[in-house]
């Protein structure tokens, strides 16, 4: 109970009203967008597996028929990137359509409308753990085995996380007042394909653009995911700091324009 | 029926809800308000924004009270339902203030809130994450909404399968479990046959009996005549008159029927 200040000309909107079990909301959020997602599929969670299977084949007889590549284990190589990528666009893109996606809930009931976003984010970690299961398949065939650096994936993951959580903020609020923002967000996400190390490797792009590289949050935990586990060493100090800096000053970023857009949904839903 | 209801509430007049000059004002949105198209040749031929706005609601000023039940009564467009929304916490005053408790129990149009592709169960799950019910409350709490609801083999088949009226009934089954502080009910109790209709009616007295505030928005002038103990007419978004149940609802009949 918020008893308000029955005077002030500005009532402090969206004050902390909502009372409910965060964990329980996020997670009958996360269930819903997992039933619905595979309510008529037959093969349920395997499309999970074959969507990126279908790609490792693909650009492997790419790059090992066509273009000859000589990167040794390849198939690995384009697995370690391609599962962030493919991480990070879905959990992106659903994360910005949420809001409209859930208008009725929020609409009728007052729940904190930040949780939508976050959830949906949240939702897409389950196909991750499947895609990562993959990885760890694949790997034993080619004869990488885990080791202790892999202790660094799940700091790396969460750092991950929370600025996609930062980004899908953002972009979900905008997208409400400004209905293009999903069309920008696929775009970028198509340019996030060629600007991440997927199908080429980290030491193939020139000096002078390694630095900016690092900066790229998808492209940091690609390089450092690669590291830790095809050459089992630890993430550079330095890559692990900027993905930091980056998720952070995505997330707290992300919030304040969520915050700042958030009175305005109710006219604009 | 009003008396019964004085006596059983605990605090004569608590007041639950307050409302201070209270006002919402909705902006009335062109497609172009919502392209960067839109924007963009607006920002270019310096045209200001279509600022079109919407009081739905002005100078509110209410207190409702526990063990009330509440008849909000006005024509199409008078503001029963954004009063309904504001009072939910869905909708934040756009000037003066409003105070309101933590568990309030709002049954917006329910059809909205349960989700199609979800069973009966689940969508249980979902509201009660979604009203701030804590899981082991909610699952105790199960087989009481799946009786109450009647829905049988229904309620573990997607509920896009449901009639209106089993909607209906899981909507308000899962809506008074709680015993909320506020049960919000928008134009929810028409439906429903008469043997739901009249055991609904006996659970909204046992709510009112256990100290919680109803406020029902409906245009059947009946069934608000014989449920609420206050009826409040509005008309374009103020508030014309406030009072004896029976008094609003002649005053709206010889207003506007």
């Amino acid at each position: 109970m918020a008893p308000t200040d029955t005077h002030s000309p500005h009532p402090p909107l969206a004050a902390p009203r909502w009372v409910g079990d965060t964990r329980f909301l996020l997670s009958q959020i996360v269930l819903k967008d997992f039933r619905i997602r595979y309510r008529n599929m037959s093969l349920g969670v395997f499309w999970s597996v074959l969507n990126p299977l279908v790609m490792i084949v693909l650009l492997t007889f790419i790059f090992t028929q066509v273009f000859v590549s000589t990167i040794p284990n390849y198939p690995l190589v384009i697995l370690t990137g391609l599962i962030p990528f493919n991480f990070f666009t879905l959990a992106w893109s659903t994360s910005t359509t949420s809001l409209i996606d859930n208008a009725s809930l929020f609409k009728r009931i007052p729940i904190r409308s930040e949780m939508i976003p976050i959830a949906v984010v949240m939702a897409n970690v389950l196909h991750l753990g499947v895609q990562l299961s993959l990885l760890v398949v694949i790997g034993l065939f080619y004869g990488v085995y885990p080791n202790w650096y892999w202790l660094w994936l799940p700091v790396l993951w969460g750092m991950e996380l929370i600025c996609i959580m930062g980004l899908g903020l953002a972009t979900a609020a905008l997208h409400v007042v400004i209905r293009d923002i999903r069309y920008v967000v696929e775009s970028i996400n198509t340019v996030m394909f060629w600007l991440v190390p997927i199908f080429y490797t980290f030491a193939m792009v020139p000096d002078r653009f390694k630095e900016l590289y690092q900066f790229n949050p998808v492209s940091a935990l690609v390089l450092a995911s690669r590291l830790v586990i095809l050459e089992h060493r630890h993430p550079p100090e330095t890559l692990v700091w900027k993905l930091a800096l980056v998720s952070i000053l995505s997330f707290v970023c992300g919030l304040a324009i969520f915050r700042r857009l958030q009175p305005r949904f109710y006219s604009y839903l | 029926m009003r008396h019964a209801v004085a006596r059983q509430a605990p605090a004569a007049a608590e007041t639950l809800v307050q409302t201070v000059a209270a006002g919402v004002k909705y902006r009335l949105l062109s497609d172009d308000d919502l392209t960067l198209r839109g924007r963009l040749s607006r920002m270019i031929q310096r045209t200001p924004a279509s600022r079109h706005e919407f009081w739905a609601l002005r100078e509110v000023d209410l207190k409702f009270n526990r063990g009330e039940v509440v008849g909000l009564v006005g024509p199409n467009g008078s503001g029963k339902s954004t009063l309904l929304r504001m009072v939910a916490g869905v909708i934040e005053p756009s000037e003066g203030s409003i105070q309101r408790p933590a568990r309030i129990s709002a049954l917006l149009e329910p059809t909205g809130v349960l989700n199609a592709s979800l069973s009966g169960r689940q969508n249980a799950f979902l509201y009660a994450a979604l009203a701030a019910i804590p899981r082991t409350e909610m699952a105790a709490a199960m087989p009481a909404i799946e009786e109450f609801a009647e829905l049988g083999a229904f309620f573990d088949v997607p509920v896009r399968t449901y009639s209106s009226g089993m909607l209906a009934r899981l909507a308000f089954s899962l809506a008074t479990q709680f015993r909320p502080d506020v049960l919000l009910v928008d134009e929810l109790l028409s439906v429903g046959d008469e043997h739901f209709q009249k055991k609904s009616y006996f659970r909204m007295q046992k709510l009112i009996g256990k100290g919680s505030l109803v406020v029902v928005v409906s245009h059947n002038l009946g069934f608000v005549e014989s449920t609420c103990t206050r009826g409040i007419l509005l008309s374009g978004g103020r508030v014309e008159a406030d009072g004896n149940v029976g008094q609003i609802v002649s005053a709206y009949r010889k207003r506007y029927a």
